[in-house]
């Protein structure tokens, strides 16, 4: 049962922000492509990590930390985290998921990005949590931090990957698609890292809060942009589709986020997080919970224009 | 009882119909695949997913075969299945391999008539019908490439892994 737990926590927390980005694209939880590009991403996690593995046995060279703790933890966020794994998710996405045959809308191409996103996060996940004897307090610091990280980035990519799809004067370019996931994510691991390298005081913490906000921000924009301009695209090619649920889930995320901020836990290894409240953590739920209400009701006021 | 509307084309009266719609969705080295699948439709409904053909490729590299096949989510089920059992419960076992080597064509056949049966669903004739088919199937040299660079990938580890322990 304890495994079938450790299974359900690391892959229960993606699938939910998976549900978010589906439910705000209209995209179709039975489509193929969708649990292709779901499954692709766990595909990239194995190979970011044998990859690294490989690298590390062939070329066994510690490279000493200059600059001091900062430094350390910005070099170890991109060259050991954003690059590798930002680039193989893009692959994957660009190559392979957005060719599959069932992917016929623009307001796909967002939900796929983050599909591919969370399938690398819940597999890493996994590989986080099987490790340890007391899974349950990383299971849900890992739910409520790294899994919503990845996801900004796939929100991010799929935002950026959809503007240069479509027919724009100024559109997005493929360069970009990559880059802004990598920034964005060796940005939020970076504030971490430098902590773990010896970084002191609250300037980390403090900085890890204004790079989640800022970068939770610029998904939700980045998001809306690309799916108000995709939806107008499919509207064109006559392949919009309906759905619902907009309202449901953004209630629900802005609740979880509303809970995650004013309850608090107890987080075993770190309790300076604990001091903060989760408000931290609770940033991401609480952007994207307003973000998909704010959705809904654009719906809803273009609907009633229309009528 | 509901049909399996894709199994049910193996009992389709317009047979060349549908020889020729699978010929469009397997591309290269469409003929073994079509044997088989005259194979499974000499077995009873219940049965048809039962026949099994060997597939060196599969058997020694197995998720490469599945991503050069553009089957994906069947690839990462077989590259991602041994890896989960053996991270939650520290054994996957060598059957498996045998096991996916044995059913994969059968499991590329059923994947074609799927396809199909979504084509009729979606309406589709002539050059459309044809062209979506190809689309969903054939072979990919982009997925086999990435998928033969992860395997080697994860052989040189492991190969390098075993050395290691050795030395």
């Amino acid at each position: 049962m304890d495994r079938i737990g450790v299974l359900l926590a690391a892959v229960v927390p993606a699938l939910t922000i998976l549900a978010a980005a589906v439910t705000k694209a209209r995209a179709d939880w039975r489509s193929e492509a969708l649990w292709n590009a779901f499954f692709l991403g766990a595909v990239a996690a194995i190979g970011v990590g044998g990859v690294i593995g490989l690298a590390q046995m062939l070329l066994p060279v510690q490279v000493a930390p200059v600059g001091g703790a900062w430094a350390a933890g910005a070099a170890k966020a991109l060259l050991n985290a954003a690059l590798p794994e930002e680039i193989a998710k893009f692959a994957l996405l660009v190559l392979i998921a957005e060719r599959h045959v069932d992917v016929r809308r623009k307001q796909d191409l967002l939900p796929m990005a983050v599909a591919v996103s969370l399938g690398f996060a819940a597999l890493e996940n996994l590989f986080y949590l099987a490790d340890v004897a007391d899974w349950h307090s990383r299971a849900v610091l890992r739910a409520l931090t790294a899994i919503p990280g990845h996801g900004v980035d796939g929100v991010v990519m799929g935002a950026m990957l959809t503007l240069a799809r479509l027919p724009l004067p100024r559109r997005g370019t493929l360069v970009g698609t990559l880059a802004l996931p990598v920034v964005l994510h060796a940005a939020y691991d970076f504030p971490l890292m430098a902590k773990e390298a010896g970084a002191a005081g609250p300037w980390p913490l403090g900085l890890w809060l204004a790079i989640i906000t800022a970068s939770g921000l610029l998904a939700a924009v980045l998001s809306t942009r690309a799916l108000a301009l995709a939806e107008v695209a499919d509207r064109h090619a006559g392949t919009e589709r309906r759905g619902g649920g907009v309202a449901l889930i953004g209630v629900a995320v802005l609740g979880s986020g509303i809970v995650t901020a004013v309850l608090p836990i107890h987080l075993g290894e770190l309790p300076w997080l604990a001091l903060w409240g989760m408000l931290p953590i609770a940033i991401l739920p609480l952007i994207f919970g307003v973000d998909l209400l704010w959705w809904w009701r654009r719906g809803r006021r273009r609907a009633g224009a229309a009528a | 009882m509901a049909t399996n509307p894709a199994l049910a084309l193996c009992d389709d009266p317009d047979q060349q119909r549908v020889l020729a719609d699978l010929s469009s969705f397997f591309g290269p080295r469409a003929d073994r695949f079509l044997t088989l699948y005259d194979k499974m439709r000499e077995r009873p409904l219940k049965k048809r997913l039962g026949v099994w053909s060997w597939n060196w490729m599969v058997f020694f590299a197995p998720f490469v075969w599945f991503f050069y096949r553009k089957q994906y989510l069947l690839g990462a089920a077989v590259l991602l299945t041994p890896i989960v059992l053996s991270v939650l419960i520290g054994g996957a076992g060598a059957g498996a391999t045998v096991a996916f080597a044995m059913w994969a064509n059968c499991w590329y056949v059923y994947g074609g008539l799927k396809r199909i049966a979504k084509a009729d669903a979606l309406g589709l004739a002539g050059e459309e019908r044809a062209a979506y088919l190809q689309r969903a199937g054939g072979v990919s040299m982009v997925g086999g490439g990435i998928a033969g660079f992860l395997y080697l990938a994860l052989l040189g580890l492991a190969i390098l892994g075993a050395m290691a322990q050795q030395g």
